[in-house]
């Protein structure tokens, strides 16, 4: 059980979901992934913190939702405590190389290195906490 | 692929704005009538504009790409005009302000809520009133205006679920719409990109 | 009263009036006649209110008065807005505080601005006075976060962010003396920047601007809609209560509290609060710090807190109500800011009601008009968890909805079939039964099952009426579930579910959830519950209540809920056993028959009764014969070729082999059951004499062919034929029926289901398409009911009067019966509580009003009643 990530947790919740971390990179990904029948298999990654095109993976029932930046004040955290599909935002990797999202000044790598680091591990969300979400490595 | 009639351009934003809606919430929100949506949501399904997902319908990327061409093509020149400029400012403003507080609303305790909607109140308003002035350049946007209106009324009658819940048309689904409308007429569309 | 003075100190206010002084206004007053701390201030009038609204400006009558009451103001507190007294000596800073006050709280109003009075010039007294530019910098810049947003209508957090903004990186204790003038500056050009104008220097013009605010607001859309959804009219106005600022985050010992005088959780007597020592009231409500228990200040500052905990418990008795008191403690001083009564639990406000009773404090007709009829059903109801629905609503659990066809809440393994249902309950599951439809073929499987949801039907379908007859919670016609009995799957939109999928069922509003949400248990242990009810049972000693019952279950259970009889419907056991088939079969065969012969059904109709008559014991009975017709009847037969084969049953008692046939099974059920005085039947829609005259015929024949089992017949009046006749109905009854329900329905002519749920008329009424709720018992024509009942009970003195509330009628109504005559009632077991509680309000109000009420109302001249 070991803390591969964090971010800023949008809501509080005793929910656990785990599921295999699968990377959505554009509105075709999301239809691609309800249509398949696997959504509630997965947590969702997704770069943006307001992206919008998440809204139909949540209505759908989404069971977790991981972003590599944006804040918990905005469309997709409001969403997120509608549904209460837990949701942590802006996560960076805890063992990674201290890559941190600063609005405007990063590059792609950063979330390269996200996405190589998450995309198909099978994690638990820890969203216990008030401020911190934990994305936790199983097997 | 240009030449969509207003009508047909209404179907297919509510879409863009909605991301996922089933036809009859289409014909309400573009307020076209179904005699019309009807063969056009069919024929824009033929064309590769629509699909189903579900019970729902939701764009492609050739829809998508659509409207976001009509967009463009209807709101270049608004995209120069300073003092449009100046409006979407103020509303950025508005908006984290809207954003922080509808947060406020989800998390608050029963106590602080009155004081909290007060307050999201008079966001709500304040913008409903700059819609109106914005209503010069961009007639529909007078329609925004009146769901806000109605949702508010919805609200002060005791149904709170028009603040937030995305099953209704609530401020916060009303806000989230507009602000893609916008940000498709100022050409800056939330796609993939971060933030 | 001098009509020109619309400007009151707290002294010269009248407490008892608060549609002048607005309650928060009142109450102030209150507590300073009374001698407790309150920091001073004054009251402008809703008199003052509409003359600014007709104006749209303040009179320089109203200033003037204003500029008076200021001046008095910094007489007693010895401050000034100005720097120099008029005697020209320094003076110390004066800041108020501006409040609406309505005479009714209601929300959209302009609430508080804080900290008026401050200004670039003031704000160095503040700073001085406090020995702290800083706290002087703070009181500025919130005074502009506040009076900016409600009076200019900016965007006061980012006024207030310029102003934090410009102290980041400075020590505001360290800087010069332009500091206070540069700080303002900064917010007012944010403001001019956002809406043109800036917060005024001149704190006189500060006061005028919020009082204008204060009545400004009035007229907010969101007050206008309150207003208009609650009946308050819209001429009342508001006032302003202006009051000078103490601080509690100012020297030492200071701070803030909140208090109630009683644990509002749970009832439990005792001063409970919190104190947060150096911070200001909003900070405790906000909960943006975290106080410490009441009960550990009052272990560092004892004298203080026990002055306070004297005052609350001595405000508790006179005020007669549990009590939220707001406070500042400033440099030692204990002032009162609010004190208000408290919100609190159903349960907590039970207990209250019986505890301030038990005391002495409050009188039985107080105490139980502090408990609402919703408060007892909170209490004694198993429900859902409101937590855990809003939390399966927000998570999408929420599967569909569907008619809310009979109340109460559940939850069980779904089964797509009867069989199945039976076989699983039967193991000990709670079994939902889902269904596309239902027949008398699932009849068992609805028996066994807790809960019943269908994908098709209305509220008078087939598994609605029989749901509502076994007491089983049930939704119907959710239209978005598909059943696919062979996979043993359904599908609710695009999701698929298995066969022992658990949900949870709430009948009262049409939901289905996934999953199990925990039922709370019902606080049997509210020992209060029993205390109030016993109160009002007391009172209204000269009632009879009865239970509806189909099973003996039913019965022992409503006569715990405190019923003092039994009242059966006879369509509900046959629909509830599955008789009616047989009933059915009969009449299709019988129909080229000149003479009906229904007596093979005797028997099984009596048995049918037995059960339940024999739970019944020595209470009284009342038997509501079947109405073919009308009612719930019609989704087990083939009316149509009823009325062609049977034409008679069209009329009241114009079948009457099948009214012989149920009086034959009530006389023989009643002379099984010995210790039985008498059982009442009942028929609908009767509406003369001879009518009744007719069922009497038939029920002496009966009777004396058993030779023993009274059976006394009485008319339900159910039209408005019934109601013109109710006098002389009376004349031949011992009681006479009313059907409140059935009233309803036939006034407005809507069917009957619109009045089965409470949504269409509710949003129907939020719509303002009517001018009286017709649930309420206030309209015209309900009145010509009401007159009715008052004339049997003077000219019939010898009748007594009954009336049959349908489910989940309104309080309101029940009353309306009570005062015109009605002293026995039958209503749905659920309602049982609920219905002693407001019979016994009304009787107690009755004999407070004395002879006054007791008197006929008066009757509509244009349209007399036949028969009076």
């Amino acid at each position: 059980m070991t803390v591969i990530a964090e971010g800023m947790n949008v809501f509080e919740t005793n929910k656990q979901p785990s599921g295999t971390v699968h990377y959505l990179a554009s509105p075709m990904d999301v239809i691609a992934l309800i249509d398949s029948g696997k959504l509630r298999d997965h947590i969702l990654l997704v770069r943006g913190g307001t992206t919008t095109f998440l809204a139909p993976a949540l209505t759908m029932g989404a069971i977790g939702v991981i972003t590599m930046s944006g804040a918990p004040e905005s469309h997709l955290g409001i969403l997120s405590r509608e549904f209460q599909t837990p949701c942590v935002m802006t996560t960076y990797l805890t063992d990674g190389s201290g890559s941190r999202y600063v609005p405007g000044e990063t590059g792609d790598e950063h979330f390269e290195e996200i996405v190589e680091a998450l995309d198909g591990k099978n994690v638990k969300l820890d969203c216990s906490d008030h401020d911190v979400g934990k994305v936790v490595v199983l097997d | 692929m240009t030449g969509l009639s207003a009508a047909e351009f209404g179907l297919l934003n509510a879409l863009w704005l909605r991301k996922m809606a089933t036809r009859g919430m289409l014909e309400e929100n573009a307020d076209v009538p179904s005699a019309v949506a009807e063969p056009f949501l069919e024929a824009a399904a033929d064309r590769d504009l629509v699909r189903a997902l579900g019970d729902y319908i939701v764009l492609t990327d050739g829809g998508r790409r659509a409207v976001l061409d009509h967009y463009d093509g209807e709101y270049r020149s608004l995209r120069e005009a300073p003092e449009f400029l100046e409006w979407y400012e103020r509303f950025e403003g508005y908006n984290s302000r809207f954003l922080g507080l509808m947060s406020a609303w989800q998390t608050g305790t029963d106590e602080a809520q009155e004081r909290t909607y007060s307050r999201l109140v008079r966001v709500v308003e304040r913008h409903v009133d700059a819609l109106d002035r914005a209503a010069g350049w961009i007639p529909r946007y007078r329609h925004y205006a009146a769901r806000f209106r109605r949702s508010l009324d919805n609200v002060d009658s005791g149904r709170t679920d028009y603040v937030s819940s995305p099953v209704v048309d609530s401020l916060h689904n009303i806000w989230f719409e507009f602000h893609e409308d916008l940000l498709a007429v100022l050409g800056r569309p939330r796609e993939s990109v971060e933030d | 009263m001098d009509s020109s003075k619309l400007v009151f100190s707290f002294h010269e206010a009248d407490p008892s009036d608060p549609n002048l002084y607005g309650g928060k206004g009142a109450g102030l007053a209150e507590l300073v006649g009374a001698g407790y701390p309150v920091p001073p201030g004054f009251i402008i009038s809703t008199a003052a209110c509409g003359e600014f609204l007709q104006a749209a400006s303040l009179s320089e009558q109203l200033r003037s008065q204003i500029t008076d009451h200021i001046g008095a103001l910094e007489r007693s507190t010895s401050c000034s807005f100005r720097a120099r007294t008029e005697q020209g000596e320094d003076s110390g800073p004066l800041l108020v505080s501006v409040r609406s006050g309505a005479p009714v709280s209601m929300p959209g109003m302009m609430d508080t601005i804080l900290n008026l009075g401050i200004n670039p010039e003031r704000a160095a007294a503040v700073a001085e006075v406090s020995g702290s530019a800083r706290f002087a910098a703070e009181v500025m810049i919130r005074f502009h976060r506040m009076y900016s947003e409600i009076v200019l209508n900016a965007d006061g957090d980012h006024i207030a962010d310029q102003g934090s903004d410009f102290l980041t990186g400075s020590d505001p204790d360290e800087a010069d003396s332009s500091l206070f003038e540069r700080l303002w500056s900064a917010m007012s050009d944010a403001e001019v920047d956002d809406v043109g104008t800036a917060v005024p220097v001149d704190p006189m013009d500060q006061v005028h601007g919020a009082v204008a605010a204060v009545f400004r607001s009035w007229n907010t859309r969101r007050a206008v809609t309150y207003r208009r959804l609650n009946g308050i009219p819209d001429s009342l106005g508001t006032a302003v209560v202006v009051q000078a600022m103490v601080f509690g985050n100012l020297g030492s010992p200071s701070g803030s509290g909140v208090a109630f005088t009683r644990n509002p959780t749970t009832g439990a007597p005792g001063l409970y609060g919190e104190y947060l020592e150096g911070g200001q009231g909003e900070e405790v409500v906000a909960g943006t710090k975290t106080p410490e228990p009441l009960a550990e200040a009052a272990q560092r500052l004892p004298s203080l807190f026990g002055d306070f905990e004297r005052m609350a418990l001595e405000l508790e008795r006179h005020r007669k109500d549990v009590l939220d008191l707001e406070f500042t403690v400033e440099r030692g001083r204990l002032y009162l800011l609010q004190v208000r009564s408290a919100k609190r639990t159903p349960n907590a406000s039970v207990r209250i009601a019986a505890d301030l009773m038990t005391e002495g404090v409050a009188s039985p007709a107080e105490a139980l008009s502090a408990v609402t009829p919703s408060q007892v059903r909170d209490v004694e109801r198993p429900r859902f968890a409101p937590a855990a629905v809003a939390d399966a609503r927000a998570s999408g659990r929420l599967l569909v909805r569907g008619i809310a066809a009979s109340v109460g809440h559940t939850h069980g393994i779904a089964v797509l079939d009867p069989d199945r249902a039976e076989a699983i309950a039967a193991e000990g599951e709670n079994v939902i039964l889902l269904r596309e439809t239902t027949s008398p073929f699932d009849l068992h499987g609805m028996i066994a099952s807790t809960g019943i949801v269908t994908a098709r039907g209305g509220a008078t379908s087939h598994a609605a009426v029989v749901a509502r007859a076994l007491g089983r919670p049930a939704v119907v016609g959710c239209s978005d579930i598909g059943i696919d009995p062979g996979a043993q799957t359904f599908t609710i939109g695009s999701s698929r579910f298995a066969e022992g999928t658990r949900l949870s069922v709430d009948g009262a509003a049409g939901e289905v959830f996934e999953g199990i949400l925990p039922l709370s248990q019902p606080a049997a242990s509210n020992c209060g519950l029993s205390d109030v009810l016993k109160v009002a049972r007391e009172a209204a000693a000269d009632c009879r209540i009865l239970g509806l019952c189909t099973t003996p279950e039913q019965v022992s259970e409503t006569r715990a809920r405190g019923a003092d009889g039994v009242a059966i419907r006879l369509i509900d056991l046959l629909v509830a056993s599955g008789a009616i088939e047989q009933l059915a079969h009969e009449l299709t065969a019988q129909r080229h028959r000149d003479r009906v012969d229904l007596s093979p059904l005797e028997a099984v109709f009596s048995d049918l009764l037995l059960p339940v008559v024999r739970a019944a014991g020595r209470t009284p009975i009342v038997v509501r014969a079947i109405d073919l017709i009308d009612g719930d009847a019609g989704e087990f037969l083939d009316l149509e070729s009823l009325l062609v084969a049977h034409p008679g049953v069209g009329l009241p008692v114009g079948f009457g082999e099948l009214i012989r046939l149920q009086i034959a099974a009530v006389a023989q059920a009643a002379a099984q059951n010995q210790g039985m005085p008498v059982a009442y039947f009942v028929v609908r829609h009767i509406a003369d004499p001879r009518e009744l005259a007719m069922v009497k015929e038939l029920a002496g024949e009966q009777v004396s062919r058993q030779g023993t089992g009274n059976v006394e017949v009485g008319a339900l009046v159910s039209t408005p034929l019934g109601v013109h006749k109710a006098v002389e109905l009376a004349r031949t009854s011992r009681v006479l029926w009313f059907d409140s329900h059935r009233l309803m329905v036939s006034s407005s002519g809507y069917p009957a289901a619109v009045f089965t749920s409470a949504e269409p008329l509710d949003e129907y009424l939020r719509g303002n398409r009517l001018a009286e709720d017709p649930r309420l018992g206030r309209d015209e024509w309900q009145q010509r009911v009401f007159a009715a009942l008052t004339a049997v009970r003077v000219g019939v003195p010898g009748c007594q009067i009954g009336a049959r509330m349908a489910r989940s009628h309104s309080p309101e109504l029940l009353s309306a019966y009570y005062r015109a005559g009605a002293r026995i009632f039958i209503t749905e077991p659920e309602d049982l509580r609920v219905a002693i509680l407001e019979l016994g309000k009304a009787a107690l109000q009755q004999a407070s009003a004395g002879e006054v009420l007791a008197a006929a109302p008066a009757l509509d001249s244009t349209l007399p009643l036949v028969g009076l």
